[in-house]
């Protein structure tokens, strides 16, 4: 009999004894979504190593490509708050989360940060937030001006002969509130990647930065804006030029 | 005998039956709270890394241990001293044996904001980096397991080792986390930078800070101003925010042609030429000589060269807007107010703390 109930013991310890609250056998893993970026220029693939032409003939070189993109929804349904996208080691990632693919057949939101959180303290907002200055890092100016929304860099070889040596550096960074600008795609294309996960890709020519429908930049002319005073009509068009260029891939 | 059996099994069940092994603080440890200054953000501590107590006081010791070196003469503190911003005065540091590396010394101070450690990055975490000086030949030298040898061996390290993972054994990834952890305290944010920011940013003072505010000088909001401006110094774009400090690679200039290829070397991108980590100006005043290879001995050998000396080269930063015509082209009085100001970037309360200080 004593040792009937000592196994009972063992036995009871051992199914119910070493329970464990914090592993879940069975997780619920949550739908996400994941929004990325495939640059190209004027059709060809797009990166940091590669020489461009510009509508005037100018070879060109890109150094930098950042940006901000805000309040990214479908009607009333959020996909994200906030992105930072930098081209750094050719990252496709604009942002990635918990979503429903299905609700985000069309998107619409800011590129830029709005005013109400333009001119926050960017070092009190949570780390887990694309805006907090860890994350953005050099895309912030000060809180007068605020967030740079897009920041455009590179070279150009802008001589006649086009002698091959790109010595006049070109620079865009965009910023202020009232150059803030919305951006609407249509007919995203969700691709399933897991059982959890869905990606949509959009797509960015490069080449409208400088050639587009309503706004043409000659690099020679029109090589750098800070968006400081006077600045603003060159910073207005690589701005604009810059949602056209943006398109759902 | 039976009876025993079945007693031994109960027991071991009992004892070893729901061992795990965890990373948190238990309850021996004490957590250690990082004064923030209110301006500047949150600190990303690692998951497997918290902040305690018992691991700084770790990592102090261990920081300022000359055994940590082959032949006994140098510690971390050697080349990271804090009368010169925990930096090292020389442009190129003395190993064991008097080995010298092609880098100068990096000033260590706010590093738990940064995503990349040394002149070129190859580390990519706290802890990553401080694995590498102890076995490498033109510092200190000593392989690690001997490393650890030396550890074990003393009277005090495995208590403090236990005190601060909660479990016996020393590992050089522990002797580095503890080493990660105490330069993770040293928060450098009581400048009169720091006040200068706050008041340009509308932020509230403490009465301490009012007072340091009435000392600022009208030469140094004068400098500020060359320093932010895009006509002026122009130095905004890499040296900016409350930390002073963002994460970026850049060639700024220094040479047409590399004898130290920088960024090159770890990532073989041939747009990384000459590319160098980007370091903070926090007590830029201590930290001479400056540049990745240490070749300016003054605050006004590095403005110059930033006035006039600029080299052009095929990776050249474009935020250098001026490269084209060799600087920024200062005058004098405009580089002596520029200066004033980056003298404002020195802590002294960081510099003379004790927490931070060789014991």
């Amino acid at each position: 009999m004593k040792k009937l109930i000592l196994l009972l013991a063992i036995a009871s310890f051992v199914f119910t004894g070493c329970k464990d609250d914090e592993i879940d056998d069975d997780p619920i893993v949550k739908d996400e979504v994941r929004l990325s970026l495939s640059p190209n220029y004027n059709g060809q693939p797009f990166d940091l190593n590669s020489f461009y032409q510009t509508q005037e003939g100018y070879s060109i070189q890109f150094t930098k490509l950042n940006f901000i993109l805000t309040q990214v929804k479908n009607g009333g349904v959020t996909l994200c708050d906030g992105a930072v996208y930098k081209f750094e080691n050719n990252a496709s990632l604009i942002w990635q989360g918990e979503g429903d693919f299905t609700k985000f057949n069309a998107i619409t939101g800011n590129v830029g940060v709005g005013p109400d959180e333009n001119h926050l303290d960017p070092s009190g907002i949570s780390l887990s937030n694309p805006l907090n200055i860890q994350n953005t890092g050099d895309m912030h100016w000060g809180w007068n001006p605020g967030y740079i929304f897009l920041m455009i860099e590179g070279k150009a070889d802008t001589t006649v002969a086009q002698t091959g040596v790109h010595d006049m550096n070109f620079l865009y960074h965009v910023g202020m509130d009232e150059l803030l600008r919305t951006f609407s795609l249509e007919s995203l294309n969700w691709v399933k990647k897991n059982d959890h996960l869905h990606e949509a890709t959009l797509a960015l020519d490069m080449s409208i930065l400088f050639n587009g429908t309503n706004h043409t930049v000659d690099i020679k002319q029109e090589r750098t804006s800070h968006t400081m005073t006077g600045q603003e009509p060159l910073s207005t068009k690589i701005i604009e030029n810059f949602v056209e260029a943006l398109t759902v891939q | 005998m039976i009876k025993k059996v079945v007693f031994f099994v109960v027991v071991g069940v009992f004892l070893f039956g729901c061992r795990k092994d965890k990373l948190f603080i238990q309850e021996t440890m004490t957590p250690y709270v990082l004064e923030i200054p209110s301006h500047f953000p949150q600190m990303p501590i690692p998951a497997d890394n918290p902040m305690t107590v018992e691991g700084v006081a770790l990592g102090k010791k261990l920081f300022y241990d000359v055994r940590l070196s082959l032949d006994n003469s140098i510690s971390c503190g050697s080349c990271h001293q804090a009368d010169n911003g925990f930096s090292d005065p020389e442009q190129f540091s003395e190993g064991v044996d008097g080995t010298l590396g092609n880098r100068q010394s990096m000033a260590l101070v706010n590093l738990g904001w940064q995503t990349s450690f040394f002149w070129d990055g190859r580390s990519g975490t706290l802890e990553e980096q401080i694995l590498e000086p102890v076995p490498n030949p033109v510092e200190m030298h000593l392989e690690w397991p001997e490393a650890v040898s030396r550890i074990q061996a003393d009277a005090l390290y495995p208590d403090m080792f236990y005190a601060a993972f909660g479990e016996n054994g020393i590992t050089k990834e522990k002797t580095a986390k503890a080493i990660a952890q105490f330069l993770r305290t040293m928060i450098s944010g009581k400048s009169k930078y720091d006040i200068m920011y706050k008041v340009q940013n509308s932020l509230p003072l403490t009465a301490e800070e009012q007072t340091i505010m009435n000392s600022i000088t009208v030469e140094e909001w004068a400098g500020m101003d060359i320093f932010f401006s895009l006509t002026g110094g122009d130095c905004l774009h890499c040296h900016d925010g409350p930390l002073m400090h963002v994460n970026l690679f850049s060639n700024n200039g220094l040479d047409a042609t590399f004898e130290d290829e920088g960024r090159y070397l770890v990532t073989g991108n041939t747009n990384d030429l000459g590319k160098f980590k980007v370091p903070t100006l926090r007590n830029i005043e201590l930290t001479a000589p400056y540049m990745h290879d240490g070749r300016f001995q003054t605050l006004d050998d590095v403005i110059m060269h930033y006035s006039f000396g600029i080299e052009h080269s095929a990776t050249i930063d474009p935020m250098l807007e001026f490269a084209s015509q060799g600087g920024v082209q200062l005058d004098p009085q405009e580089r002596e107010l520029l200066k004033t100001f980056l003298k404002t970037f020195t802590d002294y309360e960081f510099i003379n703390n004790p927490d931070f200080r060789e014991p």
